[in-house]
Parts: C-alpha cells; sequence; structure tokens
C-alpha cells in the first residue's frame, strides 16, 4: 500500500516539473511582447529595457525559468506588471470562490448522475430507464451558456427566487452562499451529470449479470444490499475514473459559467490574464491549474485502491 | 415425507430468437439429508431448474409448477436461509471488492439478525480454511481458487440451511482440490444435515458422493435412481450413453453420444432424444414418452428401455 503511494507521490512530482517547463516554454512561444504591452504600441526603447529589466525578461531563458522556479516553491509566482498586486494574493481570492463552485457542482452531477444511473440500469426497458436517459441527452447537448441565461431568465428574473450574480462564501453565510451558487453550479454540473449517469448506467448493466451479484440474490438479501452494496460499489471504479477525467472539463466550464454568474473566480482571472499578456499571471494560473490536475489524478488513483482491493495489494487483474 | 417436492416444473425463456423451453415439466424429490444429483450435459436444463427453486432465474423467464419446501412454497427470504447455493465459478461468484469476511457477516446478520468475528471463523474452520482469523480481513482474489470455493460453502451454510443446491461445485477446480470440496460437502451432510441438490454432468463426482440420480435431457426429468442401481441398470438410452462417455480402466475407446442437446422451443410429441437414440423407432418420433418404471424397476422416459426384452 505505502509504496504503491510513494511511487504515485513521485510520478506526480515529476509531472508536475514538466508542467512547469511547458507552460515557461509555452507562454513564451506564443507571439507578443509583454514589455510593449504594458508599455504601449508607441513607447521608446529606454522605456521597454527598463521594464524588461525590472521583471527580469531580460535575462536568458534558462535563467527566467531557474528564478521562476525557485520563487514558485516558496510562494512566490511574482507580481503581475498590469494589476502591481502579487499573482499569489490575485491566485488566492479568486481560487476560492472557483473550488466552491466546482465542489459544489460536482456534488450536484455525482448525486444525480449516479441516481438516475442506477435508476436507469435497474429499471432497463421501462418508461424510468427513458426518463433518465433522456435526461442525460438534454444534459450532454444542451449548452452550459444557454442553459445558464435560461436559468437566470426564469430563475432570477420571471421568478425571483435565486441571486443572478455574485459570490458568497461559504464560510461566511451558508445559506446565501448556497442561494448564490445553486444555478451555477446546477448549470455547471449537468453536463458532467449526464456523463456520469451514462456510465453508471453502463457498469451497473454490466455488474447487474455478474456472478457475485447472482450469489448476493441467492443469498437472500434485500434489492437495495444487492444493487448498492454490490453492483454499485463494483461500478464506482468506472464512474470515479470518469469523474476525474473528466474534471479538467468542468475547470474550462466554470471559466463560461463564472463569466455568466459573474463570479470572481479563477476563470474570469485567466480570460484577463490572457488577454493583456499578463506573463507572470498567465504562468501563475496555468500553474495552478496544472497542480489541481496533478493533485486530482493522484487522488483518483489512490481512491480507486481504496474501491478495488486488487489495486492495491498488487494482486493479479481478474 | 420428502424435504424437497418438485411437481411439473416448467421453465421458459422469452429470447430475442424466439421463446426456449428450459425445463419441461421436470419432477422430482429430495428427501432430508438426501444427497441427489441432477446429471445431464450442459443445456438440459439443470441449472435453471435450480435457480427456479428460489425465483432467481431472470426476468425473462416464466415459471409454473409446483415447489415445495417441506410443504410450503419457499418466500424469497428463504433463499440464504433454507434454501443455499453454491455455483459453478469460484472466482467471480464472490464479490471482489469486499473481505471474505464481510461477505459471510452479510448472510448472518441478514438472516439471524446479528453476525460475529467468532461466529465467521467458526464458519470458515468447518469448511477447512487453515488460519481463518487472518482470512476473514482477505479478499477473494488473494485466495486460490479451492479456498474460494470454501469460502462459498461457508458463505451458503451460514444459516444451517435445509438444503444446499450445488451448481457444478467442482467443475472449476483441479481433480486434487475437488476432492477435498467433496469431502467438505460429505462432511456438512454429516454434520448439520444439510440435504444436498448437487447439479453435475460428471459421473465420477456422482459415484463418489451422491444417494440419487436424477438424469435430465433436454429439460425432461428422463431417468431417476439410486446411485448404485443407476450405474449398474442404466434404463435410458441416454443414461448409457453417459455411462459410456466415462473413461473406464481396461476400455481403450471411448464411446461419445452422437449430436448435440437440441433447443427446445416448445414442449413436443416426441421423445426430445429420438434424434441421437441408436433404438428409435417411428413411435418415439411422435409419441411423448412417460417416465413408468423399467425393467430394471426405477422410472424412466423411454419407449424402448434397455434391460427389457431386446
Amino acid at each position: 500500500m505505502s509504496r504503491y503511494v510513494l511511487r504515485r507521490v513521485v510520478e506526480s512530482a515529476v509531472t508536475l516539473i514538466l508542467a512547469t517547463i511547458v507552460v515557461f516554454a509555452g507562454i513564451r512561444a506564443l507571439p507578443g511582447d509583454p514589455a510593449r504591452t504594458l508599455a504601449g504600441e508607441e513607447s521608446d526603447p529606454a522605456t521597454l529595457a527598463a521594464i524588461r529589466a525590472t521583471y527580469g525578461l531580460d535575462e536568458p531563458l534558462p535563467v527566467q525559468y531557474l528564478r521562476y522556479v525557485q520563487k514558485a516553491a516558496t510562494g512566490d509566482l511574482g507580481r503581475s506588471p498590469r494589476t502591481g498586486l502579487p499573482v499569489a494574493e490575485s491566485i488566492g481570492h479568486a481560487l476560492p470562490v472557483t473550488l466552491q463552485l466546482a465542489v459544489f457542482a460536482i456534488a450536484i452531477a455525482v448525486l444525480m448522475g449516479i441516481g438516475t444511473g442506477v435508476v436507469a440500469a435497474v429499471r432497463r426497458r421501462r418508461p424510468a430507464e427513458w426518463g433518465a436517459n433522456a435526461i442525460a441527452l438534454l444534459g450532454l447537448s444542451v449548452p452550459n451558456f444557454w442553459f445558464g441565461q435560461m436559468a437566470i431568465l426564469a430563475l432570477a428574473i420571471a421568478y425571483p427566487l435565486l441571486p443572478a450574480s455574485g459570490f458568497v462564501s461559504v464560510f461566511e453565510d451558508p445559506v446565501e452562499s448556497f442561494r448564490h451558487l445553486l444555478m451555477p453550479a446546477t448549470v455547471l454540473g449537468t453536463g458532467l451529470a449526464a456523463i456520469i449517469m451514462r456510465q453508471t448506467r453502463s457498469a451497473m448493466l454490466d455488474a447487474l449479470t455478474a456472478d457475485y451479484v447472482r450469489t448476493a440474490r441467492a443469498k437472500g438479501l434485500s434489492s437495495a444490499q444487492v444493487v448498492l452494496g454490490h453492483a454499485l460499489r463494483n461500478s464506482l471504479i468506472v464512474v470515479i475514473t470518469v469523474v476525474g477525467l473528466q474534471l479538467g472539463a468542468l475547470i474550462s466550464g466554470a471559466v463560461v459559467t463564472e463569466q455568466l454568474f459573474v463570479l470572481p473566480g479563477f476563470g474570469k482571472l485567466t480570460i484577463d490574464a490572457v488577454f493583456t499578456r499578463d506573463y507572470p499571471m498567465i504562468q501563475g494560473v496555468v500553474l495552478v491549474t496544472a497542480t489541481a490536475y496533478i493533485v486530482i489524478n493522484l487522488v483518483v488513483d489512490l481512491l480507486y485502491s481504496v474501491i478495488d482491493p486488487r489495486i492495491r495489494v498488487g494482486g493479479p487483474a481478474l | 415425507m420428502s424435504l424437497l417436492e418438485v411437481q411439473d416444473l416448467t421453465v421458459r425463456f422469452r429470447t430475442e430468437e424466439g421463446p426456449v423451453l428450459a425445463v419441461d415439466e421436470a419432477s422430482f424429490s429430495v428427501a432430508t439429508r438426501e444427497v441427489v444429483a441432477l446429471v445431464g450435459e450442459s443445456g438440459c436444463g439443470k441449472s435453471v431448474t435450480a435457480l427456479a427453486l428460489t425465483d432467481l432465474l431472470p426476468r425473462n423467464a416464466s415459471v409454473a409448477g409446483a415447489i415445495q419446501l417441506n410443504g410450503v412454497r419457499p418466500s424469497p427470504r428463504a433463499r440464504g436461509r433454507d434454501i443455499a447455493y453454491i455455483f459453478q465459478e469460484p472466482m467471480t461468484s464472490l464479490n471482489p471488492v469486499l473481505t471474505v469476511g464481510r461477505q459471510i457477516g452479510e448472510v448472518l446478520k441478514r438472516h439471524q439478525g446479528a453476525s460475529s468475528r467468532a461466529r465467521i471463523i467458526e464458519l470458515l474452520e468447518l469448511v477447512g480454511i487453515p488460519l481463518p482469523g487472518r482470512r476473514i480481513g482477505e479478499y477473494p482474489h488473494q485466495l486460490s481458487g479451492g479456498m474460494r470455493q470454501r469460502v462459498m460453502i461457508a458463505m451458503a451454510v451460514a444459516c444451517r440451511p435445509k438444503l444446499l443446491v450445488a451448481d457444478e461445485p467442482t467443475t472449476a477446480l483441479d481433480v486434487t482440490v475437488q476432492a477435498g470440496i467433496l469431502d467438505v460437502l460429505r462432511n456438512l451432510r454429516d454434520e448439520i444435515g444439510t440435504a444436498l441438490l448437487l447439479i453435475t454432468h460428471d459421473l465420477g463426482v456422482v459415484a463418489d458422493i451422491a444417494d440419487r440420480v436424477v438424469v435430465m435431457y433436454a429439460g425432461r426429468v428422463i431417468e431417476q435412481a439410486g446411485v448404485h442401481r443407476l450405474f449398474a441398470h442404466p434404463t435410458h438410452p441416454y443414461t448409457r450413453g453417459l455411462l459410456d462417455a466415462v473413461p473406464t480402466p481396461g476400455r481403450p475407446v471411448l464411446k461419445e453420444i452422437p449430436g448435440r442437446v437440441p433447443v427446445m422451443r416448445a414442449t413436443s410429441d416426441a421423445c426430445t432424444f429420438a434424434d441421437r437414440c441408436w433404438r428409435v423407432t417411428e413411435q418415439c418420433r411422435s409419441v411423448r414418452p412417460v417416465l413408468e418404471p423399467g425393467p430394471a424397476g426405477h422410472p424412466a422416459r423411454c419407449w424402448h428401455p434397455l434391460g427389457g426384452k431386446e
């Protein structure tokens, strides 16, 4: 067990280092000059040189990279030339917004997805399955921005039940936070819910015909015990994989959702940084995003071993 | 009175290729503490018969006929408590993500309201698993095939069922392991008085453990007798064919039964074995034979039973 964890942690660290190199090189490969963006198109060479010197842009790339890594390791992601604020501080403000939105959206997606997926598999070829399939199809095919606008029209304007915009942290006022995040999180979560539903359904259909489910029924267990305790438990590994893979899509989906509901989150920060060629800020947000991906992957892999003991002890795959 | 009484059991499946008649008016019984072997080739309806006893068949099956355990129809609650099962594939019949102890404990909790570590260890000991205190926390993939089958048996006998249905319990195992499993089953009959309905196509296993044999072919019961009588005086040509197909020292050539088990769509007014039988006549193809005592004294379903006048 511990060897497996250690190996995955080391692998993740290596991936993270590679990610910083790609981020660093990738941004510098983009056309455009940050000093010129900052100083304006008509600036003289002396001003440009001064700006480059201030932000270390005149040094060789390897030196810039090493300095960047050295500082990043201590939590210093540089200072944004655009806002003048430390990048880490801006990210520190934006990240909790996106995290709360994402966690809420995932919770909604998992509950809806697994619930409808199980129902669809158990009630196969009956109206309940058709209903669940129809909802999943809608969830997959309706784009976020349209669904979000319709939700605002319906629930914030026609029937003003929920606020259309703004953010309240769950740690300040849980009720208001719930009201503010319910609509964006639902909008963000439906696509994922649909994907989870389809995966759960097919994994459950497999599991329900498995020999061990016949054994469970032959033992006289109740339907709920058979379906939830035996079949669903075996299906979860597929579901976790999908959720893990889809979290990336969720982060990019959050960009749109945050714009729509005017949430001061990570997505908005990213868009602003890209449009102004704010190198330190882009580096910072991409680094944090990459770290998030890697950590999520690590967590998913470790979750596998909790759910499936065959991975934990390195037993043979059946 | 017998423990299990099955009368005219008929099972039909609706499939995409049309209806399938898997069991056709099968009748047999199992007495208390008796070991009855249900014998026949694959596709003869043995497993379907076993699953039908407690309504474990898939949804596309329809079951008719009377099944009585101690005079009453077994309720779904009887599963695992009065009638318990052991299946063929110990590799896939245990849930891979739950510990052995948990899977056994589940049965105890369900039917007796509580389960204890001591009781589970006792059950593991009963089926001959060494170091039960350690095995209890292990997962199925950490055990060998024979050990897994022993766990299946421990699970099945946890609530001291009146009838244990073992569907090909040794088929997937090595010969030496098979012998061990048969010993366990024999001991269980002696120690907790469980009757055993053993489904198998292995006549060696039948000779080893069974008291009585019910032979099935294409969904019908075609012969039944005590094990010694059946081996000594097979009456139905199919039973004879099965016995001839068993390797015997001193007989160099094995005889096989030509052809294969037909898939029955509907009940037919003919002997289902007619197409493979070397004694077939016009009567066999037009009139359904009845199960009646043959020349050797035990019932067989044949117009031209062996052992009579040739």
